[in-house]
């Protein structure tokens, strides 16, 4: 009796064994993006060993907390809390154009079709848009998307990140639309007033649904404004002591904003931060970028741990692709790195993805992934299914009707499977 | 008195049913219209239409002068025959063929920067010079040599996916506003090969001489077509499509939904699918006619505009879709995110910047183009994007969406940008050196929504003031607040 089981406690175990799809551990993701695509061997797959012409002046990386893993040598606080993410040394997508790297890495799609898919934040925001019940936007974008590949692929246009635009890291972080220090509330109400007044009076509109939903989004848009959403962005009312562990700098800040964007249970946010196309003065170029990443990223994962949001927040960090591991020394790059779509470096952090674990391997010079392929699709499988979405679902095509929402999952060549060794 | 308003209404209906260039247009929809029992609306007043017809020929709203040069001598002849010639027309044509050809220099086209400029260069001179239509797709299908010399062959560009079934679809799409093409057509493309240069991005399509023809012979229509070996196979197809009825059909359907904001068959790039013809006598005619001024867009186009049916008042009491598709009214739309964004820089008389970083070589726009001159689905601004700006990654119209959503109405309400335009705006300083709110009001209207201000609400703009006044409102601050009010209102946000 006890070696059959009873078919309930068949039907337990099918859906328990279920793809992770079904037990959502994530409320959010935010997704850091190395705009221009980041050296995995100056970062998270140093390769000492290769010699200087691949090293460069990087020559010594650091032990992280977790003994024999080893990390770039300017990434320091990173090392320390290397048990709180997980190095993704695998990861490959194949392309060395800034816009289809840009793409793949933003959707997950590899097909190389002509049908355009959305981005992730905009896919998760299509996915939750029955039951997402904010005064806030599903999906930001700090500050501005790239225009590289439409954001919303063949969804509505309603899907694109809202840009938060302004300066982060200025005495007055103005988000376009919803705070601006240059209006006070006072001429707000005031103008109002005479768009009101002035609307009773103006020549007749017919009432037509496009018009009932600009004055129910005017009503909502006022509320925005003069109510307590805009606090969200308000960074003046943290500590000092933490705004400066995340570093006063654009990119910084914007991780700090970040977090309080998922705090208010925004679904997806993607920090911008540009200036990784270093095919000239890299190294100098890297001083600076290495060190605003060390500090934005370490505070973040450390502060959503503090807050008790790391358990339902993904952290997401890596770019469109590597960077050539060999240095370019001629003229006219005089010392700087190429694109390399064929590997790279992510780090994965929170929302139910363990820490302190690498996964797959790269060749002694950081050229070929020689163990454990990881292509976008993989990555964005792992991120859907702890946020409780499906990775086989489907999404609606205007066209073509209901459409896989990660066509290039499971597809040889284009996917390697979910990350479970480092899924809880 | 009743019953004299009314006689008075059938009269000037049936007179102006005689006039000459709308008996067609009118007598048919008018026709199905009474036998559905639905009363048209009334025509719109002369501002609305002097308003809509600068935008829908132009996208550029109406300047104070010419607002009132038109409610004058409300001459619509006189103003579509103007608005047809001018290259704002071209311009606007240079848009709408944009985003079928899905011109756009980056990911998935890959057309280039080069490439994207040659075309719209191309586009703009077709349009300008009025070739006829059926000329002017038997060139973009059958083009051959460098994509940057013969900026017609980047037809063939627009895709990642470059096999001969895509090129007849998309020949069925943007010529038979059909989403698909039979496989049999896929023969007529078969030979398209290219070839790149030593130029960055320059790409030569050449015809592969070794791609043999069927056997058979291929149908086309009703007809059989023999292709010969050593010829270049697009030919006869070229001439057979263009000589089509239905390739005069979709054309006339495609353009009547541009200017009307409904397609006769809807929607218009479905035609073998979802799209429900309403009144097949109208369009019929209007393929009629087509055909006979020699595939003349502007002939074309010139009998739409100055029909009754544009010129209707968008208000209506008939419920729902049903006085939608049978034109009983104009159909109000959310202004187009080009109209919108280069309106608010000529109302401000203000300037956004577009460029290009990527891809290389840089793209830097002179100061002061307008959105409409970009012409590049990868350059934009959030202000485009936030406004529907399509992508232009499909060539289907439901691309350009004029929907409303939040993001748009806190972007006139409260962004960044806006309020940075109405304090930079030279527009606004120099109305409000007059230190008259009278003569602010008057202008600030008769630019925001081309028309002039009411009486009522002169006197509420001027009591408003006069208690913002004991606050510390300036002058200026009054008329910044006033375009600010007025960019809110329904009435600019519209087309109707």
């Amino acid at each position: 009796m006890k070696r059959t089981l009873s078919a309930t406690a068949l039907l337990l175990l099918l859906l328990a064994g279920a793809p992770a799809a079904f037990s959502q551990t994530a409320k959010s993701v935010i997704y850091i993006y190395l705009d221009g695509g980041s050296s995995q061997t100056d970062t998270f797959d140093p390769k000492p060993q290769a010699g200087k012409n691949y090293t460069g002046k990087y020559q010594n990386p650091i032990e992280t907390c977790l003994p024999g893993v080893f990390i770039g040598e300017r990434l320091v606080h990173l090392a320390a809390i290397a048990d709180r993410y997980s190095i993704l040394r695998g990861m490959t997508d194949g392309t060395n154009a800034h816009e289809t790297g840009h793409y793949r890495m933003l959707t997950g799609d590899m097909t190389g079709k002509d049908i355009v898919y959305p981005s992730f934040g905009a896919m998760i925001s299509y996915k939750k848009k029955d039951i997402y019940d904010n005064h806030l936007f599903p999906y930001f974008c700090i500050v501005e998307a790239s225009t590289r590949f439409n954001e919303a692929g063949f969804l509505a246009s309603v899907y694109k990140p809202y840009d938060t635009g302004g300066r982060p890291d200025s005495e007055f972080f103005d988000v376009s639309g919803i705070v601006d220090h240059n209006i006070p509330d006072d001429l707000l109400r005031s103008r109002r007033s005479l768009l009101e007044r002035l609307s009773a009076i103006g020549r007749p509109v017919q009432q037509t649904d496009q018009v009932r939903k600009a004055a129910f989004f005017r009503k909502q848009g006022f509320d925005l404004m003069l109510g307590d959403a805009r606090n969200c962005f308000d960074l003046g009312t943290e500590a000092d002591s933490l705004r400066k562990a995340y570093g006063m700098n654009q990119f910084g800040q914007s991780c700090l904003a970040a977090r309080r964007l998922v705090q208010q249970g925004v679904l997806a946010v993607m920090v911008r931060f540009r200036g990784w196309d270093t095919h000239k003065e890299h190294f100098a170029r890297m001083d600076e970028r290495l060190d605003e990443l060390d500090a934005g990223v370490s505070s973040l994962i450390l502060d959503l741990e503090s807050k008790g949001l790391l358990e339902s927040t993904i952290v997401v960090v890596g770019g469109e692709f590597g960077r050539t591991p060999l240095i370019s020394f001629a003229p006219p790059w005089n010392g700087g790195r190429g694109h390399y779509g064929a590997a790279f470096s992510y780090i994965v952090a929170g929302g139910g993805f363990k820490g302190g674990c690498v996964v797959g391997a790269t060749d002694a010079r950081g050229e070929n992934v020689i163990e454990r392929k990881i292509y976008p699709a993989d990555l964005w499988a792992s991120v859907y299914s702890l946020m409780g979405i499906d990775p086989h679902g489907t999404v609606e095509h205007p066209v073509l009707g209901e459409i896989p929402i990660l066509p290039s999952y499971g597809v040889e060549g284009q996917s390697n499977g979910m990350l479970t060794e480092i899924m809880k | 008195m009743p019953v004299f308003a009314a006689l008075l209404l059938c009269i000037s209906a049936s007179a102006s049913a005689a006039g000459a260039a709308s008996v067609g247009i009118d007598t048919i929809i008018n026709a199905e219209l009474s036998r559905k029992g639905i009363t048209p609306s009334q025509t719109a007043d002369p501002a609305t239409l002097v308003r809509r017809y600068y935008l829908v020929l132009t996208d550029k709203l109406p300047s104070g002068t010419q607002v009132l040069t038109f409610l004058e001598n409300q001459d619509r002849e006189r103003l579509v025959d103007s608005l047809l010639a001018s290259d704002g027309f071209s311009r606007k044509m240079v848009l709408k063929w944009g985003d079928l050809l899905r011109i756009k220099s980056e990911f998935p086209s890959c057309m280039w920067p080069n490439a994207v400029q040659a075309l719209n260069k191309w586009l703009f001179d077709e349009f300008r010079a009025g070739t006829p239509y059926n000329e002017f797709a038997f060139s973009l299908l059958t083009g051959t040599g460098s994509n940057f010399r013969v900026p017609q062959t980047n037809f063939f560009r627009a895709g990642s996916d470059r096999t001969p079934h895509k090129f007849a679809s998309d020949a069925a799409l943007l010529f038979l506003g059909r989403r698909d093409a039979p496989e049999e057509w896929n023969c007529f493309f078969s030979q398209v090969k290219f070839k790149s240069t030593k130029e960055w991005k320059e790409e030569i399509l050449c015809l592969d001489a070794d791609v043999l023809p069927p056997d058979a012979p291929v149908t086309l229509g009703t007809s059989g077509i023999v292709l010969e070996a050593g010829s270049d196979y697009r030919i006869p197809f070229a001439n057979w499509l263009t000589g089509s009825r239905e390739f005069a059909s979709a054309f006339a359907n495609r353009l009547w939904y541009w200017l009307m904001g409904r397609g006769i068959a809807h929607p218009a790039d479905d035609l073998d699918g979802s799209a429900v013809n309403s009144n097949p006598v109208l369009l019929d005619y209007l393929t009629g006619r087509f055909i006979e001024s020699g595939y003349d867009i502007r002939a074309l186009a010139r009998e739409i505009l100055l029909s009754d049916a544009f010129s209707r008042s968008s208000l209506t009491d008939v419920d729902g879709n049903c006085g939608d598709e049978l034109f009983s009214h104009y159909i109000q739309s959310r202004l187009t995110a080009e109209q919108i964004c280069d309106g608010i820089c000529d109302i401000t008389e203000t300037s956004d910047k577009y460029s290009s970083r990527a891809p290389e070589p840089f793209t830097n726009f002179p100061e002061g183009t307008r959105a409409i001159d970009v012409c590049d689905g990868t350059i934009t601004t959030p202000q485009l994007d936030i406004f529907g700006k399509p992508s232009r990654d499909v060539a289907l119209e439901s691309g350009r969406d004029n929907s409303v959503n939040a993001k748009q109405i806190l972007y006139l309400l409260n962004s960044t940008d806006i309020q940075a335009k109405l304090k930079a705006s030279p527009y606004i300083d120099r109305i409000s050196e007059s230190g008259d709110i009278h003569k602010i009001t008057e202008s600030v209207y008769l630019r925001v929504l081309s028309r002039p201000a009411s009486e009522a609400e002169k006197r509420t703009v001027s009591q408003w003031f006069s208690v913002e006044k004991t606050s510390g409102a300036t002058i200026r601050d009054a008329a910044e607040s006033l375009v600010w009010a007025l960019l809110n209102t329904d009435e600019f946000l519209f087309l109707n």
